[in-house]
């Protein structure tokens, strides 16, 4: 809108700048408010975006990111012309939509539950319990894992599998439970978040909706269904959008420290968040980390505008833009 | 924190007094690891006290850059091509090929035909003093330390004398000096057996995730392991062959999984960060496998907190040394530094200058350590390992520790550093000694094979795949890494060694080392 | 609130119940694995009923000088200044983005929104942070890099604000003559405690948590090193000497470091601070939401 304004002044330049300059007048107080962050974002977010350059050059510190010299697709060709490069981008994905899916509806049935609480001091011990996880750092977590899981000293092999009668199992070889593991993992540690703002949005839902619904001899799930669902709908969405965005992108701790980068579990737990690390943090290959993280964006970028388009169609009011 | 400041004073004073006495003298930023926790206090004090030293002898003023392990290996190198301003660094030869790629270091090459360069090389040796290069470009000068790997198992003593292993193997304790007998590895199984039997609950052999290859044989891994000279084939080779196709390489795999299978190896060792100190202390594990030098039984017996035997084993009387082996770690002179020639001074110093190399590792005499009747140097009276407030001991990882004191840690004597020269006799230069290959044009080819090797690597030299799927394994590795470009480099490689031997020649072991060997051969 | 079933209030506790035993069980073995003898930790293995109980870790800590108590105190600085600004810029600028009919909006929230999909990497964040405004070695490095704002809060805020206030209540506000600031400062910010106090907590949280600012911009000033960089630092000297190909130099620095139990200890009393003083700012937390609400 702002930018038909303005192109537009050239035309009518008396009418149209004076409509310009009553906008602001008018709002003057609300685009101050927005400056302050703005130019924070600009400096921290901004500014170091010009660097994604270096995804096509061949860096050098003495020239610094604009005077190296060109060095084309090269920089990009590990992921793609790698056989890790399928797998990778496979785990991402596939790990993220599943973390969507389920922090969005175990986060929406706990916070459900919490709401419903009648005693003030079980909200209260529950809603401060399920955000606790989320105190815990990577590298801790990755221990505490290990405690669990460990071959020789863990309580799993050590006390729960014998006590059930089974044989100990070498976890951190055994491919196929880490999927599990890594999705209980992270909803152990992220639900709390989403929970939290769906709890803050539930309560915000006007009273009077749930109590025509009792009078209406609604029953419980009915009102879910009818109230809270279409209530914490902007906020799933908004949430859901802004996870797609980073789809490409993935907890590094969760997939480099919690597996303890055993390398037999790579088929499973290589995101190319770790490949990257592994692969070229060590080397200090400037390039190649900056082509992956372009490639990150850029593709979660498309996608975000994709799903934003469909919000779009579906309903508009909840598109993010 | 008074201390400190009085501290900081009179070093400004002292600082302050050169000053007005000659022309300002170059400041320098020597930043290294220090795998220690020090007092920073007293590292002033040692700084203070050094500078007294340095300004008038070499006209620089040294001020120390401390970096943890962990900084070095992650932050320390965005810092170093992010181009912040350093001096001397500290470089580690798995790493150092970004910084190069970068331009964010410096090229010796010159600075060896002065005449600093010349005394370090009278110090350290042409051969030596050129191996840390890459396509001629020399980024750093190596620590000086034993350079040759020989394998071989550290043993609890109490349950050796308990079973009677000691008289069988002839075990003593302070025993470590390399004679030229080693076992083969297969017998060490006889050992864990007969330990496993008396001590069922006992692990009898540690290893960890990370690679022990090298303490069961030794191939010129030339560099990045992607493409190796089988040493254990011909000494003489210089063909590039895949290290994991090699029958050296199936029968180690085929014997730790055979290990693995009886029980003998820690269940957790394809993922364990632990290290072997912590198993020996909790008292449930009786040996790991580890490279062994004179004096090693005292540092070990010190690091676990137990007494051990030590008891060498390999298929050679000797072992090779690669590029690798001694390039290790070292010291290198970063692009933003600003007075190199100084730079490069203080490195002549670090290599040559006993006084200055004892300031750093060991700190004041008198203060921090003192000097003992036979010439060796231990902590000063009332200071020892676990109240120290400076005390580096990393005279392995950068600068030339052999013109410095020996640390007298109980086990050695004024001799030492010449009984480790003569350690490093014991060994058989790989022809390609003194060859780095260049792998930076293949950036892409080198990030697969790795998360190709990774996969299975801990796996496999751990045991941990198990006896039956050890052929398998090997072979899903192979496909693995040809399909992640091996064959290409490969190619690569073999033609950058032949042209580096078409014009430097295959490297000769010394007479004196051939001699000796083969006196026991 | 609906009147619920019995079955459905049971479940609800029974799930929630469970759920709380999942969550605080590993915390349980972090402590008992603080607080089990180092030599039984590696021999017997982890269990939340350790044969013999030591306080040898924390003796440790606490013995290992002031270092600590240091890092607690810049812990605690940054992350109640970061946080208080942090609340702040976000309500700020999530004002006018609720503002559905504010000209410009749609651009505005598309350039907040975009600073979540592109990041510039590292290194020239690095020369940016460290060459053009030279905050390394600061407190500024642990407070302003990265934490200041985030998007996800931004639009949090925003759309708080845009479905919880209604648009009657502004221009109401505006026939009375108030004016935007007004607004805010009398009705959206107390209308919007509860996001507020919500996106506090994880802003909080981030400041509380972080150590790579500290590992990047902290290096030759390590009195300004947090409690998580502390843990970091050790917790990583760890790992790079253990699981790098090791020379015996290097082996006798690793069983030199910290045990794991030290290691748990310090992860424990890391998190401790904070899970003391989440209870107390619960009670607001709670208050913020069934007061502050729309009625």
């Amino acid at each position: 809108m702002t930018q038909k304004t303005i192109s537009a002044s050239g035309r009518i330049p008396g009418r149209r700048r004076s409509r310009f300059l009553e906008t602001l007048r008018k709002n003057w107080i609300l685009y101050l408010m927005f400056l302050p962050g703005a130019a924070y974002l600009i400096i921290n977010n901004y500014i170091p975006m010009t660097g994604l350059v270096v995804a096509f050059k061949d860096y050098s510190a003495k020239r610094g990111l604009w005077g190296s010299n060109w060095a084309g697709l090269k920089n990009f060709e590990f992921l793609f012309a790698t056989p890790d490069a399928m797998v990778i981008t496979r785990n991402t994905i596939l790990y993220n939509l599943a973390f969507i899916l389920l922090n969005n509806v175990i986060g929406i049935m706990f916070a459900i539950f919490i709401c419903d609480m009648k005693g003030a001091r079980s909200k209260k011990v529950f809603q401060s319990a399920i955000l606790f996880p989320y105190l815990m750092s990577s590298v801790v977590l990755g221990y505490i894992v290990y405690a669990f899981l460990s071959q020789q000293t863990g309580i799993v092999n050590n006390s729960i599998l014998p006590a059930l009668g089974q044989e100990a199992v070498n976890w951190y070889s055994t491919p196929s439970a880490w999927p599990w593991i890594l999705i209980f993992v992270n909803l152990w540690k992220g639900v709390g978040y989403g929970c939290l703002i769906y709890i803050s949005t539930i309560n915000g839902i006007e009273p009077s909706l749930f109590e025509a619904c009792t009078l209406d001899g609604a029953s419980k799930w009915q009102s879910i269904v009818h109230i809270t669902l279409p209530e914490l709908k902007a906020t799933v969405i908004t949430l859901t959008l802004m996870s797609i965005g980073r789809i490409f992108y993935s907890d590094f701790g969760l997939f480099y420290q919690v597996p303890r980068n055993s390398g037999l579990l790579y088929s499973v737990t290589d995101v190319i968040d770790t490949y990257v690390y592994r692969g070229l943090m060590v080397q200090n290959n400037v390039g190649m980390a900056a082509a992956a993280g372009f490639y990150q964006s850029i593709v979660g970028f498309i996608v975000v505008l994709i799903a934003n388009g469909i919000v779009r169609k579906v309903s508009s009011e909840n598109a993010l833009f | 924190m008074k201390k400190l400041l009085s501290l900081l004073l009179a070093a400004a004073m002292v600082l302050g007094l050169c000053v007005s006495a000659s022309a300002a003298p170059t400041h320098l930023t020597f930043s290294y690891i220090e795998f220690y926790p020090q007092d920073a206090t007293e590292r002033s004090a040692v700084v203070a006290a050094l500078n007294e030293y340095l300004i008038p002898n070499y006209d620089i003023e040294v001020e120390f850059n401390p970096i943890q392990f962990s900084e070095f290996n992650s932050s320390f190198g965005t810092s170093v091509v992010a181009f912040d301003p350093y001096d001397v660094i500290p470089v580690f030869y798995n790493n150092v090929s970004g910084w190069i790629k970068a331009e964010a270091m410096t090229d010796l090459t010159p600075y060896l035909e002065t005449e600093d360069g010349k005394a370090i090389i009278d110090a350290i040796g042409e051969q030596n003093a050129r191996v840390s290069s890459i396509n001629g470009f020399i980024y750093g000068l190596p620590a000086s330390k034993e350079s040759v790997e020989l394998g071989g198992l550290w043993m609890r003593k109490d349950i050796c004398d308990e079973l009677g292993l000691t008289e069988k193997y002839g075990l003593e304790s302070n025993k470590d000096t390399y004679d030229g007998h080693a076992r083969p590895w297969s017998e060490a199984a006889e050992i864990f057996q007969t330990v496993k039997d008396a001590h069922p609950e006992m692990i009898p052999l540690y290893m960890s995730s990370s690679d022990q290859t090298a303490r069961f044989y030794f191939v010129d891994q030339l560099l990045d392991r992607f493409g190796v000279l089988d040493w254990q084939a011909d000494h003489d080779s210089t063909r590039v062959v895949n290290e994991f196709e090699t029958e050296t390489f199936k029968n180690l795999c085929k014997m730790l999984a055979d290990w693995y299978d009886k029980g003998y190896i820690y269940k957790d060792a394809a993922t364990d960060q632990q290290g072997s100190a912590t198993m020996i202390k909790a008292g449930n594990t009786f040996s790991y496998a580890t490279a062994i030098k004179p004096g090693f039984l005292a540092e070990a017996n010190a690091t676990n907190g137990r007494e051990g035997y030590v008891l060498y084993f390999g298929d050679y009387v000797e072992g090779g040394i690669s590029s690798g082996n001694v390039a290790f770690f070292g010291l290198g002179i970063a692009d933003s530094c600003e007075n190199k020639d100084a730079a490069f001074k203080f490195l002549r110093a670090l290599y040559t200058d006993p006084v200055v190399m004892n300031f750093w590792q060991f700190g004041i005499e008198g203060q921090d350590y003192k000097v003992l009747e036979d010439g060796t140097a231990y902590f000063a009276d009332g200071v020892d390992n676990s109240n120290f407030k400076y005390f580096q001991n990393t005279g392995w990882a950068a600068g030339n520790q052999f013109i410095g004191y020996v640390w007298n840690d109980g086990s050695k004597k004024a001799d030492y550093w010449d009984l480790l020269k003569s350690h490093n006799t014991w060994s058989y230069y790989s022809p390609a000694f003194g060859f780095m290959w260049d792998s930076s044009a293949y950036a892409t080819q080198i990030t697969a094979l790795n998360s190709a090797l990774e996969t299975y690597r801990a796996a496999l030299l751990t045991g941990s795949v198990g006896s039956a799927n050890v052929d398998a394994t090997i072979e899903q590795l192979n496909s693995a890494l040809y399909a992640s470009g091996l064959q290409t480099v490969i190619d690569a490689k073999q033609a950058q060694l032949d042209e580096w031997l078409a014009v430097n020649g295959p490297t000769q072991t010394p007479q004196e080392d051939l001699d000796l060997i083969n006196s026991v051969k | 609130m609906v009147g619920t079933s019995k079955a459905y209030k049971i479940l609800s506790y029974v799930v929630m119940t469970l759920w709380a035993a999942i969550i605080i069980l590993p915390f349980l073995l972090l402590l008992m694995s603080s607080l089990t003898d180092e030599q039984v930790l590696v021999a017997n293995g982890y269990s939340f009923f350790p044969k013999k109980f030591s306080g040898a870790s924390y003796a440790y800590i606490f013995q290992s000088g002031d270092t600590i108590m240091q890092a607690y105190g810049i812990s605690i600085l940054v992350t109640v200044v970061g946080t208080l600004v942090s609340v702040v810029l976000t309500a700020l600028m999530a004002f006018p983005l609720s503002i559905n009919n504010l000209p410009g909006r749609r651009i505005m929230m598309f350039f907040v929104f975009f600073t979540m999909l592109f990041s510039g990497g590292i290194v020239p964040s690095y020369i940016m942070w460290s060459n053009t405004f030279k905050i390394k070695d600061t407190l500024f490095a642990q407070l302003i890099p990265n934490l200041l704002l985030s998007g996800w809060n931004i639009m949090m805020v925003r759309t708080y604000f845009s479905n919880s206030i209604p648009y009657a209540i502004y221009e109401a506000a505006e026939i009375d003559g108030a004016n935007h600031l007004q607004v805010f400062t009398k009705i959206v910010l107390p209308m919007g405690k509860p996001i507020l106090i919500t996106i506090g907590t994880f802003a909080g949280l981030g400041y509380w948590n972080d150590w790579t600012n500290g590992l990047y911009y902290i290096s030759r000033h390590k009195e300004f090193y947090n409690v998580q960089n502390l843990l970091n630092q050790m917790v990583s000297n760890i790992q790079y000497l253990a699981t790098s190909t090791t020379n015996s130099g290097m082996a006798s620095a690793l069983g030199s470091l910290p045990a794991t139990g030290i290691q748990m200890a310090i992860a424990f009393v890391a998190i401790l601070p904070i899970m003391l003083i989440f209870p107390l700012f619960q009670k607001y937390y709670a208050k913020g939401i069934s007061v502050g609400a729309v009625k």
